[in-house]
């Protein structure tokens, strides 16, 4: 085991880490269980978290590649996560439910990122934030009405 | 994936002995592709932190460092700019964005995988990669050889040329079934396709016998004798020998265009 230090949601954690541990069960087992776990192959996004801005399927990241990086889980943008949840809901895209965190945290990554918003663009940027539930349409419906207001 | 031992070094020199020591250590580019291995590694030496994540235009070429993202690759003005925006549009359909924010070039290269869209890309760019002692080589000779223990610092393409690259895939996010990348450079075409499923490889018959419009048929029945193509769980051979001539015509098309 190495002792590391993690800078998550502005706070540093000290941790006890092994070599191959990923960075999703790293914050699962420090209590961020809003960051899911799902298909542990870097495929389907429920896991996304943001490092340093950029949007990032956290069970594809060593853990020790996170030292040094600023980590975001969605429990640190807890009002904007509101605000996004809430355009969610109104769509009717609040069904399991599982997804959602990781949606959210590309949503803000996206938001940063893009500063012209098409349906192209954003279909592009959310090909790796898979739902099982809704057929995306009310999401995409929810993401333009977000991005319009932001 | 078991990891006894994760280092990472501060310097290249660090980085070169560690993996020398050790023989059975691993060097970790982005690590998105190693982790889905089952296996146990006694030393993984991570190259992060070296300085390998760049993109720059030097005396005609672009230098892409070996640890830049396929993200950074995508959205780099360079590579949307020059080579008709192949290096951003050979990346931009690759997994999803977010892997795309972890994987690297050099990974993907080191890592010789057969589903690659990007080994073709840079095959037919005729790249250069240099190594930490190896220094500089081909593309093709690295493919060819069994290069151990030496690190990739940066993989060098001529500004001077255009490019395309086709492929076929199922679903947005899948590995093609097939992908065809095309280039030319002072009216001499390379041709190389990968995912047959084999690893990307130049064609060098069907590549010389290109020059106009009128040899694009002769030059894809050539391609299709010239390589080996195969069957597996997803496509049949015909099936992939047949899209493969499809796609070169249309990246010829389009790039004479």
């Amino acid at each position: 085991m190495i002792a590391i230090t993690l800078n998550i949601n502005d706070r540093d954690y000290e941790v006890m880490v092994h070599g191959g541990e990923m960075l999703v069960d790293t914050l699962r087992g420090l209590g961020f269980t809003s960051v899911k776990k799902g298909c542990d192959t870097g495929s389907c996004g429920v896991c996304s978290i943001l490092m340093d801005g950029k949007v990032i399927p956290s069970c594809s990241l060593f853990t020790m590649k996170a030292q040094d990086h600023k980590i975001l889980t969605i429990d640190g943008i807890e009002e904007k996560a509101r605000e996004i949840g809430q355009f969610l809901l109104e769509e009717g895209v609040d069904q399991c439910g599982f997804c959602t965190p990781g949606l959210i945290m590309s949503i803000v990554a996206m938001a940063e990122d893009l500063d012209v918003y098409t349906e192209e663009s954003i279909k592009h940027y959310l090909v790796g934030n898979l739902c099982r539930c809704t057929g995306y349409e009310g999401q995409l419906r929810a993401i333009k009405r977000y991005l319009e207001v932001s | 994936m078991k990891i006894k031992e994760y280092r990472q070094p501060d310097s290249l020199k660090e980085a070169y002995k560690l993996i020398n020591e050790n023989k059975k250590a691993m060097l970790v580019a982005g690590g998105a592709y190693l982790r889905l291995q089952k296996r146990e590694i006694p030393l993984a030496v991570d190259l992060s932190g070296l300085g390998l994540d760049y993109i720059i235009e030097e005396n005609g070429c672009l230098k892409i460092g070996a640890m830049t993202t396929l993200r950074s690759i995508e959205v780099d003005d360079y590579c949307i700019g020059e080579l008709n925006g192949v290096l951003s549009n050979m990346v931009r359909q690759i997994a999803s964005l977010q892997l795309r924010n972890i994987v690297t070039i050099g990974g993907s290269i080191c890592g010789k995988y057969s589903f690659s869209d990007m080994l073709p890309t840079l095959i037919v760019l005729d790249s250069t990669l240099r190594f930490y002692k190896a220094g500089e080589m081909s593309m093709d000779d690295y493919l060819e050889m069994d290069l151990k223990n030496d690190i990739l610092l940066e993989i060098i393409i001529d500004l001077k040329q255009v490019a395309n690259v086709k492929y076929l895939k199922k679903t947005y996010k899948e590995y093609s079934l097939i992908n065809v990348a095309l280039a030319k450079k002072d009216d001499r075409y390379r041709i190389a396709v990968g995912a047959r499923p084999g690893r990307g490889t130049y064609a060098k018959l069907a590549s010389k016998i290109l020059t106009t419009e009128k040899d694009i048929d002769k030059a894809c029945e050539i391609l299709i004798e010239e390589l080996s193509f195969n069957d597996d769980y997803r496509v049949s051979e015909d099936y992939r020998k047949s899209i493969t001539q499809t796609l070169l015509k249309e990246a010829y098309k389009e790039m004479v265009v």
